[in-house]
């Protein structure tokens, strides 16, 4: 059952930090670039978007609920009271990172809910919330293990991490939800789709965070590991090598598709095959998330 | 070369660079317990406190050291004290001299990496 609370925690976590970051990604990075003839519609998006944004920032609010649950059942001494040892986890290490973390969590859902009237400054409250919330995840993972300059490295590289998933697989469900929610946004334009002008300005975007992933990726794998061997040897590096296997999986069909269906982007059914095509790589990107939310409780050693 | 055209090249990148470390990694150090004394399984005299090496500093105030009596029953004990010179080793002392008997140690900590591990291990205490 232990597994399953660290799975399910650990998904929501992931996935609500990834699209709260995707939607401040698409709100500074791809809705201004647009194209021509879209910027009349952009306030409309962009409270669409802040909708997205503050489900997602609640999302990460709740998991850290949850988070804090599972912490403590964990550190529990059946013969010290309850208090004590709450008390004690909260003056912790990980007492400190979580509590920043849900003050973060908080500012994200404060940005978006205001964002959501309109107020643009309001966006950066939001981005500032849900960058600090996406330090979360390596300040009480495995990356704070290091030492030194090492671990100043490691937490860089996991926040980068965190940040690009976020850019890439939440900047792809934030065009999904755009696309889906543009009657509401712009009844003027609802037989539109959005993808012709929005694909194109997201498709930069989504490859510098590929690169990141790479390379972040690589960086963590390198540290973690004891040896090559380690990957088929220890349950932490099989299952390292099952969220690598999905991951390309996502990345190869996701690229082939795009691939293939951009071109048709302006033609009839072209949309609505993207539609369905990202839909399924999002589909195994949150298989990716699930593995990852039991790698990161699992530990690198052998046993 | 189209942008889109260039996420399948980074692709195929990952999927080949991603899971492959070059070389070993620089060998962080993971927390557990590295030995303690009495050693796990022990039999013997009754030692006068139970101590233990971590491989690395757990993270403050959450180590718990709790001594088990034959019956399951917790032994009244000092509190965990961690040594001054080293951050990695913590004991808890004995009050009097424990019965002859099966004990048990069991202990909690959370890592640096904020994950808790937890463990236990059993010595004797021989009569004499």
């Amino acid at each position: 059952m232990t597994w399953l609370l660290d799975a399910g925690t650990g998904w929501l976590l992931f996935a609500s930090l990834a699209t709260a970051l995707g939607a401040v990604s698409t709100h500074f990075l791809v809705l201004p670039h647009g194209g021509e003839g879209f910027q009349e519609r952009r306030d409309g998006l962009n409270r669409s978007l802040a909708s997205l944004g503050l489900a997602a920032a609640a999302g990460v609010t709740l998991a850290l609920l949850l988070a804090s649950a599972r912490q403590i059942l964990e550190f529990r001494d059946p013969f010290a009271p309850l208090g004590e040892d709450v008390a004690l986890l909260m003056g912790s290490a990980w007492g400190s990172a979580w509590k920043a973390g849900v003050a973060m969590a908080c500012a994200s859902v404060v940005g978006f809910w205001m964002a959501r009237g309109g107020r643009s400054w309001a966006w950066w409250v939001a981005a500032a919330g849900s960058l600090g919330a996406a330090a979360y995840p390596g300040l009480t993972g495995h990356a704070a293990g290091g030492e030194g300059t090492l671990r100043f490295v490691l937490l860089s590289a996991d926040l980068l991490h965190v940040v690009a998933a976020g850019t890439w697989l939440g900047g792809l469900a934030s065009l999904l939800w755009l696309e889906r929610r543009r009657p509401a946004a712009d009844a003027m334009s609802a037989a539109a789709s959005l993808l012709p002008s929005l694909v194109p300005a997201f498709s930069p975007v989504a490859m510098v965070s590929v690169a990141t992933l790479v390379v972040t990726g690589s960086l963590a794998s390198w540290a973690h590991l004891e040896s090559v061997s380690s990957l088929w040897t220890t349950p932490y590096g099989r299952l390292l090598l099952l969220k690598v296997v999905v991951v390309a999986g996502v990345l190869v069909v996701g690229a082939l598709n795009w691939r293939r269906l951009t071109p048709r982007l302006s033609e009839p059914d072209g949309p609505g095959a993207m539609r369905r095509s990202a839909l399924v790589e999002l589909a195994l990107a949150n298989v990716v998330l699930v593995v990852t939310a039991i790698l990161v409780r699992t530990s690198p050693l052998g046993h | 070369m189209r942008p889109l055209g260039f996420i399948s090249l980074l692709a195929a990148l990952a999927f080949t660079a991603m899971p492959l470390p070059a070389a070993e990694g620089p060998s962080l150090v993971h927390f557990q317990l590295s030995r303690s004394a009495p050693e796990a399984d022990a039999s013997g005299p009754a030692p006068s406190e139970v101590r233990l090496w971590f491989s690395q500093e757990p993270q403050d105030g959450t180590t718990s050291i709790r001594l088990l009596d034959p019956s399951g029953e917790p032994v009244h004990t000092g509190g965990v004290v961690e040594d001054p010179e080293d951050g990695k080793i913590h004991s808890i002392a004995l009050h009097g001299s424990l019965a002859p008997g099966a004990y048990t140690v069991a202990w909690r900590a959370i890592g640096q990496d904020g994950h808790v591990v937890r463990g236990d291990f059993a010595f004797s205490v021989t009569a004499g």
